[in-house]
């Protein structure tokens, strides 16, 4: 058993000197609070890799660089709406925005663009929440008092003019730091989870994202942070740029595809 | 030449016809609470265009207390809005950029799919907008209906909207508009400093403030409310809740009208009258005699130790013939009157604020002393100090008091039962613990009443009433 | 004639102004100068239709044009979405119906390969006008998004996705969207009506 977790954390650190700053979270069983369909509770998720802090406006910068496609003068209006790093004082010009700063104001385009051009991709949501549900201590931290206060305590904050650098807090017991606490962030998936399985029926399946449609429907009716999370991803559209909306990447674990 | 004209003609009543529906669009008047828009003074159905902006923002909900309250329009309860029976209203929801969730609108006085609330999610930075047909008049309230919706309700996103039926309201002289919550911290009552949020506490229904329009002194000092004698009053009384039903009352008046739960009957000579979690009712009374008339949650502890207190001011001539004169306000209030001297509310945050920089002088303790022990300790002890004979030991010039400090702030914190000697005198009462008190305003009191009405003594600091907090046992069915 | 087009023109442009966005949650309003440059064309994506034939999404481009998503083995709700845009096009003029084309792309490529969208395309009885299509999974995504259209695979194949249609104007702008197969089409067909005489 030791030997298999001194292996385990050995992968993760050589994946992680290897792709710069990203480590393995899982395998795991990710337990939905909108399952998809009655019956999957439970969604067994393979080893990935994560990033362990979010992009930075430093990592950013050298995107966009790279590709003038996706500078703010320059994008496509349908990659991302007006407001894309307008935290920026030029384009190509952090200004204010600190390089250590987690990067805002990127559309879910956007995002994709950047992972892309690492050669990984955005964390489904899936393992996005499977990664964000751990603390210090433990994997699966949901159902602790002072874990679902903590991030309540934020999410009950005002947004601060300026975010903190990256890498302030402590990593999780994946490695993982900044899930909580900093900024949302992009997933793949970031509008599907609160479609409903009347869609087949023809009825409108978005029904399922208000009120009390939302909540008759939950499995976990006290999980607040992930409700809350759930319902800022299902407002969200692809070209939307958030003032403490930014992202992290993810790649498939080892013998997998990208 | 006729014939362009004609075609011309045509095309402009087309466009009249189309792009008008119901005449010309208003844009809704909105205001923050207490005030009420006009009427609307319409005989006909109308399009009305109402722009609402949701504001997460710190705020004052209680002196020294700050809170991240959840707004439509910058104030708790969020702007009201007043339209006619028939209208057909153009809603934009916007959430301002600068928020961190994002919000919607559930507006009871929709008929349609959650009221509203499938159309109307936006996320931060963005603008929604869809409309309605307000097919029944009354009082609604309005909220916000994202998951977790007890949270955003319990930070402050509710409000109310009038439909009125044609024709209108009955004239009356006063509009007012009043809407009771309740509030649910991590810290206690009272407890200094911005106070996150508390699931747990919402979720057993267990309240730290319950307020009128979203701060403690939100009616009062010099928020209570005016009205002059003669006038008829209506007050447009909502309850955004989440959780808690009102009894509401106004302390020496009868209600001539209550529309119950908004609607359209009203009960006649109510004294008061319960409004659900996400109602409303509408009260209306005739004010025939000067005074200070206190709107409360008539469950009682709300309002004396939660904060569920408000105040309507009437200034006008006398009738002896309908009520004597005496004063109500000394025996009514119990725990907590309103100041009977201007004492400024400011006084008990100076104090906070000079303790916090370490630069506390006697006179701001003094100062906020005074203004805590009014009200409080003066309810037995009266306003000089001079207690009851036989009842109440004096304060004034107090053997027993200044004897000894330390046991004083055991006295105010535990309580005093048994024989006790004042300046020659027997006195056997029940002095009830006043532990819920924070430290530092047992220390200002102490140190008011000890310089105070002939005594002369040295101040009491926040540290020593801690000390003898931890050292001492609070006796059974003391607050912690 | 040139007067009668005229009247036609102002009212078209009047029920085009006074039409409102009707509750599209998060949906931005467009100002005009802004509408020409928000173009689904600009996602450059590439798909291969029923005959077989690769093109880009923009082959349309100059005409108003139908599109949304669907997948082949769906059993309600893709029948259903096909029936509601025939009849669309029945209430449809005969100019503006020959200058419409649709576009139909599927969440599926996997399984909705160009040889079963050729059966579907007989089984829908679909004209010319019109192109089931399929893409790869990162361009499903892309155009999914751009669409604001929901979908989430199911463990036993079948999808939930929600039903949108929507109208692109020559330039692939979004010119209207009905979402829900029972939300009423009226907006959308007037404003079809009004591209297509704008076409010459």
């Amino acid at each position: 058993m030791r030997v298999a977790a001194f292996l385990l954390l050995t992968a993760g650190l050589s994946a992680a000197a290897e792709d710069g700053g990203l480590v393995q979270v899982g395998p795991g069983v990710y337990r939905p609070i909108y399952p998809a369909a009655p019956g999957e509770t439970e969604v067994a998720l393979p080893a990935f890799f994560l990033d362990v802090l979010p992009v930075t406006n430093g990592d950013y910068l050298k995107f966009v660089t790279a590709q003038p496609e996706w500078r703010s003068d320059r994008i496509k209006r349908i990659f991302a709406e007006p407001g894309y790093l307008r935290h920026w004082s030029g384009p190509l010009k952090p200004g204010q925005a600190g390089l250590d700063e987690p990067v805002r104001f990127v559309s879910w385009f956007a995002a994709r663009a950047y992972c892309s051009s690492r050669g990984a991709r955005l964390p489904t949501e899936a393992e996005w929440e499977l990664a964000a549900a751990a603390d210090e201590t433990q994997r699966d931290a949901r159902r602790t008092d002072a874990f679902r206060q903590r991030l309540l305590a934020w999410y009950a904050q005002p947004n601060p003019q300026t975010l903190p650098a990256v890498g302030a807090g402590k990593p999780n017991v994946w490695g993982v730091e900044d899930l909580h606490g900093l900024l949302w962030e992009w997933v793949l998936d970031y509008g599907n989870t609160m479609i409903s399985s009347d869609s087949r029926d023809g009825k409108d399946p978005s029904g399922q994202r208000f009120c009390g449609a939302g909540a008759a429907n939950a499995s976990e009716k006290d999980d607040y942070p992930s409700f809350m999370r759930i319902a800022f991803r299902s407002s969200l559209e692809g070209s939307y740029t958030i003032g403490n909306l930014g992202f992290r990447c993810a790649r498939d674990g080892k013998g997998a595809g990208r | 030449m006729t014939k362009r004209f004609g075609v011309v003609l045509v095309a402009g009543v087309l466009w009249v016809g189309v792009a008008s529906g119901q005449g010309k669009p208003i844009s809704a008047v909105l205001t923050d609470a207490p005030a009420v828009p006009p009427p609307t003074g319409r005989t006909a159905p109308a399009k009305v265009v109402v722009e609402l902006v949701v504001k997460e923002v710190t705020m004052p909900i209680s002196e020294g207390v700050t809170y991240t309250f959840w707004t439509f329009g910058g104030k708790v309860p969020g702007k009201f809005i007043r339209i006619r029976q028939g209208d057909t209203v153009e809603f934009h929801l916007s959430n301002d950029p600068g928020n961190k969730m994002p919000h919607n609108i559930d507006l009871h006085a929709v008929t349609g799919p959650g009221g509203g609330a499938a159309s109307s999610f936006t996320a931060p930075g963005q603008t929604s907008q869809f409309t309605f047909k307000a097919l029944n008049p009354g009082l609604f309230v309005y909220h916000c209906a994202t998951a977790p919706v007890g949270m955003h309700v319990a930070n402050g996103m509710y409000g109310m909207i009038l439909v009125e039926p044609p024709g209108g309201l009955s004239k009356v002289d006063r509009e007012y508009y009043v809407m009771q919550g309740d509030f649910y911290t991590v810290g206690r009552y009272h407890e200094k400093g911005l106070q996150p949020f508390d699931m747990q506490k919402a979720i057993d229904e267990n309240a730290t403030y319950v307020l009128f329009n979203g701060s403690e002194g939100a009616l009062l000092g010099a928020n209570a409310l005016p009205a002059k004698v003669g006038e008829k009053v209506r007050l447009f009384v909502g309850n955004g809740g989440p959780n808690l039903v009102s009894s509401f009352h106004v302390i020496g008046e009868i209600f001539d009208r209550v529309y119950t739960e908004g609607g359209s009957n009203f009960q006649s000579n109510v004294q008061t009258t319960l409004i659900p979690a996400g109602g409303s009712a509408i009260v209306e009374y005739k004010v025939e005699i000067p005074g200070t008339y206190p709107l409360v949650d008539h469950s009682i502890f709300r309002a004396f130790n939660k904060g569920a207190l408000g105040l309507m001011n009437v200034t006008g001539k006398e009738d002896k013939a309908v009520y004597s004169g005496k004063q109500l306000d000394e025996v009514y209030l119990g725990d907590k009157a309103p100041g009977q001297e201007p004492n400024p509310p400011s006084a008990v945050t100076n104090a906070t604020k000079e303790a916090a920089a370490g630069t506390l002088t006697l006179e701001t303790q003094i100062a906020a002393g005074k203004a805590l022990f009014t009200g409080t300790c003066s309810v037995c002890h009266q306003l000089e100090g001079q207690g009851l004979p036989m009842v109440f030991p004096p304060l004034a010039k107090s053997d027993f008091l200044m004897a000894d400090k330390t046991r004083s702030i055991g006295i105010v914190i535990n309580g005093l039962q048994g024989e006790v000697v004042v300046n020659g005198a027997k006195y056997n009462s029940v002095m009830p613990p006043m532990s819920n008190l924070p430290d530092d305003g047992i220390a200002n009191i102490l140190t008011y009443v000890r310089n105070s009405f002939g005594n002369k003594g040295e101040a009491v600091t926040a540290a020593e009433v801690a000390k003898v907090r931890a050292t001492t046992k609070r006796p059974a069915g003391a607050a912690h | 004639m040139t007067k009668l087009s005229a009247v036609v023109l102002i009212w078209a442009g009047a029920a085009y102004a006074a039409d409102p966005h009707a509750g599209h949650a998060g949906h931005e309003a467009m100002s005009a100068g802004e509408a020409t440059k928000k173009s689904l064309y600009d996602l450059g994506l590439t798909v291969v239709d029923h005959t077989g034939k690769k093109v880009k999404l923009d082959v349309f481009r100059g005409r108003p044009v139908l599109i949304s998503m669907f997948y082949g083995t769906c059993t309600t709700a893709c029948p259903l979405l096909v029936a509601k845009m025939k009849k669309l096009e029945s209430k449809l003029s005969p100019k503006a119906k020959a200058a419409t084309r649709v576009m139909l792309v599927s969440f599926d490529p996997a399984r909705d390969t160009p040889e079963a969208l050729k059966k579907l395309s007989t089984t829908f009885g679909i004209d010319a006008r019109w192109r089931l299509a399929q893409t790869d999974e990162e361009s499903v995504r892309n155009l999914a998004a751009a669409l604001g259209i929901r979908y989430r695979f199911l463990e036993d194949g079948t999808l939930n996705h929600s039903s949108v249609l929507t109208l692109l104007d020559g330039a692939g702008t979004v010119a209207a969207r009905i979402e829900g197969l029972d939300t009423p089409d009226e907006a959308l067909i007037e404003k079809l009506e009004a591209l297509s005489a704008l076409k010459k």
